[in-house]
């Protein structure tokens, strides 16, 4: 056992001895977990017995459930006021729904505020809403380029890339020699909010709630990623499936993801073991971001916990003991978004998928650049309409400033009406 | 003299004396209604309650926790300019209509054949229709999904060999033709079985009436298959309306409803505003037109097809 997590399990110990909670030491309590993912569920049972050690009167119970059921199931309970469990494991793409009325989730300001210098508190904006923090995030989630580097390589383009400008011309043989640089979805928000995030915007929303779909800033990053696509420098193949067959033909050369998409690799692209390194992202300008931030899940704890403090506590667990930490890296290649856990060895250490390189290195230089976002209750209405407006864009059906105009007037239109 | 309750105790006074010559009137008619009662108690409690509370829902804004806003008819006006909302609208008609001239006439033609003496291993092409049915949507339409993809799909891997170019199968232009193919393959096959069951029911003695009097193949399709049929039709008709207006999975799977809303149903955009977008009161006016919708058309239905005449 190391020695942060000695410390660790000692704080832990006092709190809940020096805490008063709903429930004294002795009595027994059951602390049930919704998840959606195996491996979250790997996660907390990995830590399970462990915590057992720590707080023998708590018996954890996980439930996984699919992602969409979940969160129907979730809105349901909150609808009725009964039968939410203590935890839940929200996505960030499915909190703004929960932020609306009274949110069912306990504010969890006062519980972060002792490691807000070590955890990466942008990473909270996510779920936060008129000041209040209702999730902390697993996962830093900072976006890089994964690239085939012996593409790469035979092209004579060497890596990093400084900006996107010269990542264009110097892809220019890989095009010629009917290979596609990069791949963007041309009916979805999510690489263009990516690289809407890296540009320096907040998102669809400024930090005061205000509706900027369709600011200069994003009108801008829109023209310019319909102007990859439609010089060739990406490709849109429509379908995931699709998108894993090509690459694994060798016929996509890079993609842009986050550090999660490092597991994914590893699951769906087996055979690309060896064959892909990942950079920062290339600027927009000389000295500019390198990279920006996609996806992410929260710990929430539900209002209708009876016992919050017990819930807390296994959070703090789960989360903030570096060994957890590494255990659920190892799972799932998601990056802590603790400051303190960046430079553990098992994060640094080589990986033999990426031609032994160290991501882990990659993600330490790059996590103070992870940008802020703004969300709120209307980030789902958002996101829709943006998708559409990509769609559209990129079909040639609108300009990209009148695909933008026309979703954030009806952004602006469905929030008015409420 | 003291009588048993049906408590077990002893009692006798007046009231009960009462009680029990009431029950042994009126036991006759009253066990009946208990005996059915868990239908009612069951469709009070899931199905009436629910609608009249939708229906209050739709007179309000409301997230589904807090305090709730009443909007009037608020609701409903802005479904009315919700460009979103029409464009669901007509893609459900669209399907529907889709469902009404290719499903139901392929289900008929495909019984006809089964039911003709041209066809062997009935049994096997009974199966065969039904599995469809059967078998997982989200499963049978992530192979859809694809079959269909533009660059590698199935389909235009043949169209190319034919010399024809890829079509976008998943685009706006022609997602819902690729929804529809996707229903057709499902849904023709119970419909097949619906057909099938009414034309095993046509007596043979009216086909034999029919050869006596000189109907040949197509008069006897004509005067005595199709009028024959009508019951079944009519059923076969609402379910596949009903059906329609209610489609959901495919077009979600599918598409997700796009792209552009291309593909979205009038289900799709209920839970898009019910549930992802926690707008309880806007989703339950969705639902409660969706519900007149259907209960206009399907009376439209029945009485065109005559279930209102006295004399059937």
């Amino acid at each position: 056992m190391s020695i942060a997590r000695r410390i660790g399990i000692l704080l832990l110990l006092v709190s809940m001895l020096v805490g008063a909670g709903s429930a004294t030491a002795q009595d027994d309590v059951t602390l049930t977990i919704w998840t959606f993912g195996a491996f979250f569920t790997d996660l907390y049972k990995g830590i399970e017995a462990d915590y057992k050690e720590i707080a023998p009167h708590v018996t954890i119970v996980v439930e996984e459930i699919p992602y969409v059921q979940l969160y129907d199931n979730l809105q349901g309970t909150f609808v009725a006021g009964v039968g939410a469990p203590d935890i839940v494991d929200i996505e960030q793409g499915v909190i703004s729904r929960f932020l609306k009325g009274e949110p069912g989730l306990v504010p969890l300001n006062d519980m972060i505020t002792p490691y807000e210098d070590d955890y990466i508190m942008a990473k909270t904006a996510l779920y936060a809403y008129e000041g209040a923090i209702y999730g902390i995030d697993h996962c830093l989630c900072p976006v890089v380029l994964y690239y085939r580097h012996d593409i790469f390589a035979d092209a004579g383009i060497e890596m990093p890339i400084a900006t996107w400008d010269e990542f264009i011309e110097a892809t220019a043989p890989l095009t010629e020699q009917g290979i596609s640089p990069l791949v963007l979805d041309d009916r979805s928000w999510g690489d263009y909010y990516m690289l809407l995030l890296q540009s320096g915007s907040p998102g669809f929303f400024d930090d005061e709630g205000n509706v900027i779909v369709d600011s200069p800033g994003n009108i801008a990053v829109l023209e310019w990623y319909l102007g990859l696509l439609e010089s060739g420098v990406a490709i849109s193949t429509g379908d995931w499936y699709v998108t894993w067959g090509l690459r694994a033909e060798g016929k996509i050369a890079a993609v842009i993801g986050a550090d999660w998409h490092a597991g994914s690799m590893k699951n769906e692209l087996a055979e690309g073991a060896g064959l892909w390194r990942a950079a920062p992202l290339p600027a927009f300008e000389e000295g500019g971001s390198r990279t920006s931030t996609f996806g992410g899940t929260a710990y929430t704890i539900t209002t209708q916990s009876e016992h919050p403090e017990e819930a807390w506590a296994f959070i703090e667990f789960a989360m903030f003991d570096e060994d957890n930490k590494i255990l659920e890296y190892h799972i799932n290649n998601l990056l802590p978004p603790i400051l303190s856990h960046l430079d553990n060895e098992a994060l640094l250490a080589p990986d033999p998928y990426f031609d032994n390189q160290s991501l882990g290195e990659l993600f330490l230089e790059l996590a103070p650049e992870v940008p802020f976002q703004a969300r709120g209750p209307w980030w789902n209405e958002a996101s829709t309409l943006v998708a559409n407006a990509v769609f559209e864009a990129t079909q040639g059906e609108k300009t990209a400033e009148q695909a933008l105009k026309d979703a954030a007037d009806e952004l602006r239109r469905q929030i008015d009406f409420g | 003299m003291a009588s048993v309750s049906i408590g077990g105790g002893t009692s006798n006074t007046d009231e009960e004396r009462g009680l029990r010559a009431w029950w042994s009137r009126s036991q006759r008619k009253v066990v009946p209604y208990v005996f059915i009662s868990p239908f009612y108690i069951l469709f009070i409690v899931f199905s009436v309650g629910p609608l009249i509370y939708a229906l209050y829902l739709s007179m309000h804004r409301w997230p589904g926790t807090g305090s709730m806003r009443h909007v009037g008819l608020g609701n409903y006006t802005y479904l009315a300019g919700d460009p979103v909302f029409l464009k669901s609208l007509w893609n459900t008609v669209y399907y529907a209509i889709g469902a009404f001239l290719f499903i139901l006439p392929l289900a008929l033609l495909l019984a006809l054949l089964i039911n003709s003496t041209l066809i062997r291993l009935k049994s096997l092409f009974r199966i065969g229709y039904f599995l469809p049915i059967l078998t997982s949507t989200v499963a049978a339409t992530l192979i859809f999904l694809m079959i269909f993809n533009n660059q590698f799909g199935l389909i235009n891997q043949g169209l190319a060999l034919l010399g024809i170019p890829a079509l976008k199968w998943l685009d706006e232009e022609l997602v819902k033709i690729s929804v529809l193919a996707v229903a057709t393959w499902r849904y023709a096959g119970i419909n097949v079985l619906y057909f099938l069951t009414g034309l095993q029911s046509i007596p043979p003695d009216l086909y034999e009436a029919a050869q006596v009097d000189g109907a040949g193949t197509w008069a006897q399709f004509r005067y005595v298959t199709i009028p024959q049929l009508r019951p079944i039709a009519l059923f076969v008709g609402v379910v596949t309306m009903i059906g329609s207006f209610q489609f959901f999975a495919e077009p979600l799977i599918l598409a997700n409803g796009g792209p552009n809303d291309a593909s979205l149903t009038l289900a799709n955009y209920l839970y898009r505003m019910g549930f992802t977008h926690a707008k309880l009161g806007y989703g339950s006016a969705i639902g409660w037109v969706l519900a007149l919708i259907i209960f206009g058309l399907s009376f439209i239905q029945l009485y065109l097809f005559g279930a209102f005449r006295k004399d059937d």
